[in-house]
């Protein structure tokens, strides 16, 4: 029985060390190149052991790489916290009240993500012409925002149909207003949800490439990171040392925000294999 | 406090009617305990008192007032649900200072109320725990803290203790009694399970499809039972209930059972109209008399099963078989130290007994 447990124990470690090594090889090769010389980077042979640089972040620093970056972090958070804030609340109204029509206002806030973002890009890019919203931070918010709204609806509803109306019930009875009763009730019940949900929305719109690349101009004011990490080509085709330095910073909020809100993650993608 | 007055109360989800005109009045620091099967309207009736449910008819009122329109929160209810009773974020202090927190308390008296609540429960040791760090007594103990703290004009009770094992079950039974009379705060329990409705309620009403069956003193519905549902619902094993024609004979009356068995009938039992009849006839299993030799007015039946359970017998009588060829089983109650054996034959008399119309089910 010991030996069985001893073994478990082993095996699993050494599963999990290995899955972990296979999942970060990509990232320590970004790190890798990112601390190369041009020379070392495209040697036949790849180098292991190689003199350490910091040009490709010195060349960062001087490009308008974290202005980009910034513009990123401003439209990739707003439309993260617009999301789950509306998400969260209309989720809340679609669990709680009678809505009539609920299945189908459902089904059209789904429907919303059933095209891919490439389809609808040249329409949006015309509407958004006309708008003057192009090239604006708040026009990938609101963009990003719509995008996300729908994913974080259907997984925040998901979470609360799951906290039994009891609780609020009680509240209520207790004299709190619904909306006391949520705030104080509801939402430290839903804490898991909401990380699961802001955590996949932040992804989603810190990642977005086909709209920010239309819709933002190289060189104007709001442009991201992803479509600015593409258009880093040199004289001389691409020069790797600063995308692999772009991309490894361009990692870094995101692997922030994931472990700050890593406690209540684990059970929001765990989520469902409990049973009440 | 208060008394309640619910005057023909109705609701109904979709084309489903839960209540069905329910009236009932229910006295100052009254013990009330409303009793019935899964879905017979019990709960709704308390989500309705305490205004989490909307009505489609009817009047509520507390005293004098008419709370119909007013909200949950300006109600002055405490309401202890059958689960999910304590806020699993907040611990057992928290929760059961939940419910002062909106009235405008200062911080230690919010304190004092709590400990003194505490300490008439015996929980003050479990106060810093969380719900997960409590058992289920422990857990029920704080919930009903929780109502308690707040010393509303009613409690509403909803199953509270169901899901608590037996032994806890009876001492939690005696626990909410006391308690409910010592703070003398009007009470409205659910329950399903009779035995918690007879040992704990002043008055009981037996609910069935969103109607009221009967009201009454626990001993009155369980010596006259309104109706067969009723007859059926209350006692383990419940009355035995047989159809037959009662005749008179000079001063006797008799019931004539299936075939042509007859018994007599205790006359204090029936009113003078009822003879002639086709009705149910309803006995008790304790007023079945067991004789081992025929006397007069008795019946003879085989002993089918008997199961002793040490402070009495239970024993399956077998009077033959009826119309549709099946066994007609009578459940008769017996002292312990006398001895039945399977297929013996034995003598039976009823010592009292209800007669219900056969049409209407209703008592005679």
């Amino acid at each position: 029985m010991l030996l069985e447990k001893k073994t478990y124990y082993y095996t699993s470690r050494f599963l999990i060390v290995f899955v972990v090594f296979i999942y970060l090889i990509p990232i320590y090769w970004i790190i890798l190149t990112s601390l190369k010389s041009s020379s070392d980077i495209s040697a036949q042979i790849p180098q292991f052991f190689f003199r350490i640089t910091f040009e490709n972040y010195q060349k960062l620093v001087e490009s308008q790489y974290f202005s980009q970056l910034r513009n990123s972090i401003i439209i990739g958070f707003t439309s993260t916290i617009l999301a789950v804030v509306i998400g969260t609340l209309s989720a809340y109204a679609f669990s709680r009240f009678k809505v009539s029509g609920e299945d189908d206002l459902l089904f059209f806030i789904l429907s919303t993500r059933m095209l891919p973002p490439i389809v609808i890009v040249i329409p949006v890019y015309l509407m958004y012409t006309v708008l003057r919203l192009r090239d604006t931070h708040f026009g990938l918010i609101l963009l990003y925002t719509t995008f996300n709204l729908s994913f974080a609806v259907w997984l925040m509803k998901g979470f609360i149909d799951e906290i039994p109306t009891e609780y609020e019930d009680a509240a209520l009875v207790d004299g709190y207003t619904r909306f006391q009763a949520f705030r104080m009730i509801v939402l430290p019940q839903a804490a898991t949800g909401i990380a699961a949900t802001a955590v996949f929305c932040l992804i989603t719109a810190w990642n977005e490439f086909a709209f920010a690349l239309v819709l933002t101009e190289v060189g104007g004011n709001t442009i991201t990171a992803p479509p600015s990490i593409v258009s880093a080509t040199g004289k001389t085709g691409y020069d790797w040392g600063k995308v692999a330095a772009g991309t490894f910073i361009f990692l870094v909020p995101i692997a922030i925000f994931t472990f700050l809100v890593r406690k209540h993650l684990l059970r929001g993608v765990t989520f469902g294999a409990i049973k009440k | 406090m208060a008394n309640i007055f619910l005057n023909s109360l109705t609701k109904c989800y979709g084309n489903h009617i839960a209540l069905d005109g329910l009236d009932l009045d229910i006295a100052d620091r009254e013990f009330f305990v409303l009793l019935g099967h899964t879905g017979a309207g019990k709960t709704t009736t308390l989500r309705c008192i305490s205004g989490l449910e909307k009505l489609d008819g009817g009047e509520i009122y507390f005293g004098e007032y008419l709370v119909n329109d007013l909200e949950p929160s300006s109600r002055d209810v405490a309401f202890v649900f059958q689960s999910h009773i304590l806020y699993p974020h907040l611990t057992a202090f928290e929760n059961m200072a939940f419910p002062l927190r909106p009235r405008n308390l200062t911080e230690n008296e919010i304190k004092i109320r709590v400990r003194e609540i505490a300490q008439m429960l015996h929980i003050e040791d479990l106060l810093d725990r969380k719900p997960n760090q409590l058992s289920g007594g422990e857990t029920q103990r704080v919930g009903l803290g929780r109502a308690m703290v707040r010393r509303p004009q009613l409690f509403l009770m909803d199953e509270p203790i169901s899901n608590l094992d037996a032994k806890l079950r009876s001492e939690m039974r005696s626990e909410i009694k006391w308690r409910q009379k010592q703070l003398g705060i009007t009470t409205l329990y659910v329950t399903h399970d009779q035995i918690e409705a007879m040992s704990m309620a002043d008055r009981v009403a037996i609910l069935d499809q969103g109607k009221i069956r009967q009201v009454g003193t626990p001993m009155e519905i369980y010596n006259q039972p309104a109706n067969i549902f009723v007859a059926n619902f209350i006692g383990a094993p419940s009355m035995n209930l047989i159809p037959c024609d009662l005749s008179a004979n000079g001063n006797t009356i008799f019931a004539q059972l299936i075939g042509r068995l007859k018994i007599s009938i205790p006359q204090e039992s029936i009113s003078k109209n009822a003879s002639n009849r086709e009705v149910w006839l309803g006995i008790h299993p304790e007023n079945l008399v067991v004789y081992k030799n025929e006397t007069v007015g008795t019946l003879a039946v085989e002993v089918h099963n008997f199961e002793e359970l040490g402070v009495e017998t239970i024993v399956d009588l077998n009077l033959g078989l009826d119309e549709q060829d099946k066994n007609v089983i009578l459940k008769a109650r017996i002292p312990p130290d006398q001895i039945v054996q399977l297929g013996q034959t034995i003598w039976v008399g009823i010592e009292a007994c209800s007669i219900f119309d056969k049409r209407t089910g209703d008592a005679i």
